[in-house]
């Protein structure tokens, strides 16, 4: 028995001279592994950078109404590190109408998530109307999508009551629009390859308490022109694929106008 | 000997290469990320509790042991789950236990022994996941506004609370305990500092436990003492001044985490607890 266990701790003892060996190895296995890229990393880029110069380009002009650029409406934007952000008030010719459009592109799903208005706005010294809280069929480019409507209020400095309505959504890569965070969040679990293709949030705000179809109709005659270029850009599915050829990011890919 | 330390300086920096994106990924958080701004200490608290345990380095020697390399396997699983499953906890994880590995490696289990607190100070490196963040974010900020709306109230200044707003002030100036003043910022930061004075002294085990259990609480009244003055300058005070006030009010609350556990201790041993565990710092 005692021959069994001096045995054992020789091996034992062999086994681990041999440890920094074994580790190297393990670590070029490691190497190998993780060398293995998730996806097409030039495809990534090259999509990031499309949706970064296309949103550069976003008009200061939509129809009939003009665009400021203003800070974002919840100054989140050193959280978010977002790949590129337009936000801009449009105010429509001829009327006192304002609305405060605020596009963010995140090129990880995973910088998005937490932060939509029921987070932001709170979080920012708003309080949520939970019954103001639903979805609004919305023209975005001459495609029906549904943004969710927010209500908020709050106290001004002298203690009058402050009201802003904001509607949300996210487009993300082959055309997905989603509303709720909890779908993103999904979205953003199936991993890396999902994360990395990117998220942008659309969200419009306005200032006061307008009705449903008030919301709809400023939302329509806003985004009825939005940039058909961009939404391709943001639309383009991200291949995974090697080979150039198969590169769809700068297919027409025909939308309807 | 000098071999021996060639070989493990190549081990750490085959690991820092193989992992070289989640150590990217964690450099620009801890950088750009004001929520994770306690990676940035980390490393220093690390080395702070290694250096108090430098005496023990006497204990360590060559003595390869086979755990490293299971533990370099476990990392790399880590690792690679992590990125595949977009976990990234788990991948930043991967990427500190595979400096861990290449330690283990070439000491055996004993600088476990010897440098534990330095050792697992190393993990908050890994930036805060999300659903933590966002699970306390809220809370926070909810016992925030409420205990310093309560202490304005106390003290006879004329605050009204709304919401996560506290109006302060003639003319009133909304104050909104928000993202930048909820304390979430500051909780991983002070948890680190509670954690860098537990094992800085010969705590015992117990005190160590409640300590560190008493930290959130720690944080909490960190946060509201540093909330209640800051209210005040942003109600009577200019917004440059309030905003540069607020900062530096922020930077003042790790000494003052470092004075409450003082606090606590001090009061522990007036009531008479025990709470070191006198040893030779070398065991």
């Amino acid at each position: 028995m005692k021959v069994h266990s001096s045995q054992i701790a020789q091996v034992m003892l062999r086994t681990n001279r041999l440890a920094p060996i074994f580790s190297i190895a393990v670590m070029i296995g490691a190497s190998f592994l993780m060398a293995h890229p998730v996806s097409n990393e030039a495809n990534v880029l090259a999509h990031r950078a499309r949706i970064a110069d296309e949103m550069s380009l976003f008009p200061f002009q939509l129809d009939g109404w003009h665009g400021r650029d203003v800070p974002i409406p919840t100054a989140a934007e050193e959280i978010l590190r977002p790949n590129s952000v337009v936000s801009r008030v449009f105010t429509e010719l001829g009327t006192n109408n304002k609305t405060v459009l605020a596009l963010i592109h995140c090129s990880d799903i995973r910088d998005m998530v937490g932060h939509h208005p029921p987070h932001c706005y709170p979080a920012a010294g708003w309080s949520i109307d939970v019954a103001g809280t639903q979805d609004l069929a919305i023209k975005l480019a001459g495609e029906t999508v549904l943004m969710r409507s927010y209500r908020f209020r709050r106290l001004d400095k002298i203690g009058i009551e402050q009201q802003q309505a904001v509607l949300s959504m996210f487009l993300l890569p082959d055309s997905r629009r989603l509303t709720d965070m909890n779908d993103l969040r999904a979205s953003g679990s199936q991993g890396r390859r999902a994360s990395a293709m990117g998220v942008a949030q659309l969200q419009l705000v306005y200032e006061g308490n307008p009705t449903d179809r008030e919301l709809t109709e400023v939302a329509n005659a806003l985004l009825r022109n939005f940039p058909q270029p961009l939404l391709d850009a943001l639309d383009a599915p991200v291949t995974d694929s090697f080979d150039d050829s198969e590169m769809p990011l700068r297919q027409d890919r025909g939308r309807n106008q | 000997m000098t071999q021996d330390y060639l070989l493990l300086g190549l081990l750490l920096l085959v690991a820092v290469w193989v992992a070289r994106d989640a150590w990217g990924d964690m450099i620009s958080r801890a950088l750009n990320d004001p929520e994770n701004g306690q990676a940035l200490f980390a490393p220093l608290v690390a080395f702070y509790l290694f250096w108090l345990r430098r005496s023990r380095l006497q204990f360590l020697r060559y003595r390869p042991s086979i755990v490293g390399p299971f533990v370099l396997i476990l990392a790399t699983t880590f690792l690679w789950w992590g990125i595949e499953r977009d976990v990234l906890a788990v991948w930043h994880g991967g990427a500190v236990l595979l400096l861990i590995g290449c330690v283990l490696t070439m000491t055996g289990l004993e600088v476990v022994r010897q440098f534990a607190p330095a050792i697992i100070c190393l993990f908050f490196l890994i930036p805060t996941p999300g659903a933590i963040r966002l699970a306390l974010a809220s809370p926070l900020q909810d016992f925030a506004t409420f205990f310093t709306i309560s202490i304005l109230d106390t003290s006879g200044v004329q605050a009204v609370r709304d919401g996560s707003v506290i109006m302060i002030g003639e003319p009133a100036v909304p104050v909104a305990i928000g993202e930048a003043c909820n304390g979430m910022r500051m909780v991983f930061a002070l948890l680190l500092v509670v954690f860098g004075f537990v094992f800085s002294a010969p705590f015992r085990i117990e005190t160590r436990i409640l300590l560190l259990a008493l930290s959130p609480l720690i944080a909490l009244a960190c946060n509201v003492i540093r909330l209640v003055p800051t209210s005040l300058v942003y109600g009577h005070a200019s917004l440059d001044f309030a905003l540069q006030f607020h900062w530096i009010a922020g930077l003042v609350m790790l000494p003052l985490a470092l004075l409450i556990l003082f606090g606590i201790v001090r009061l522990l041993m007036w009531l008479d607890i025990p709470t070191m565990n006198w040893r030779l710092a070398a065991r």
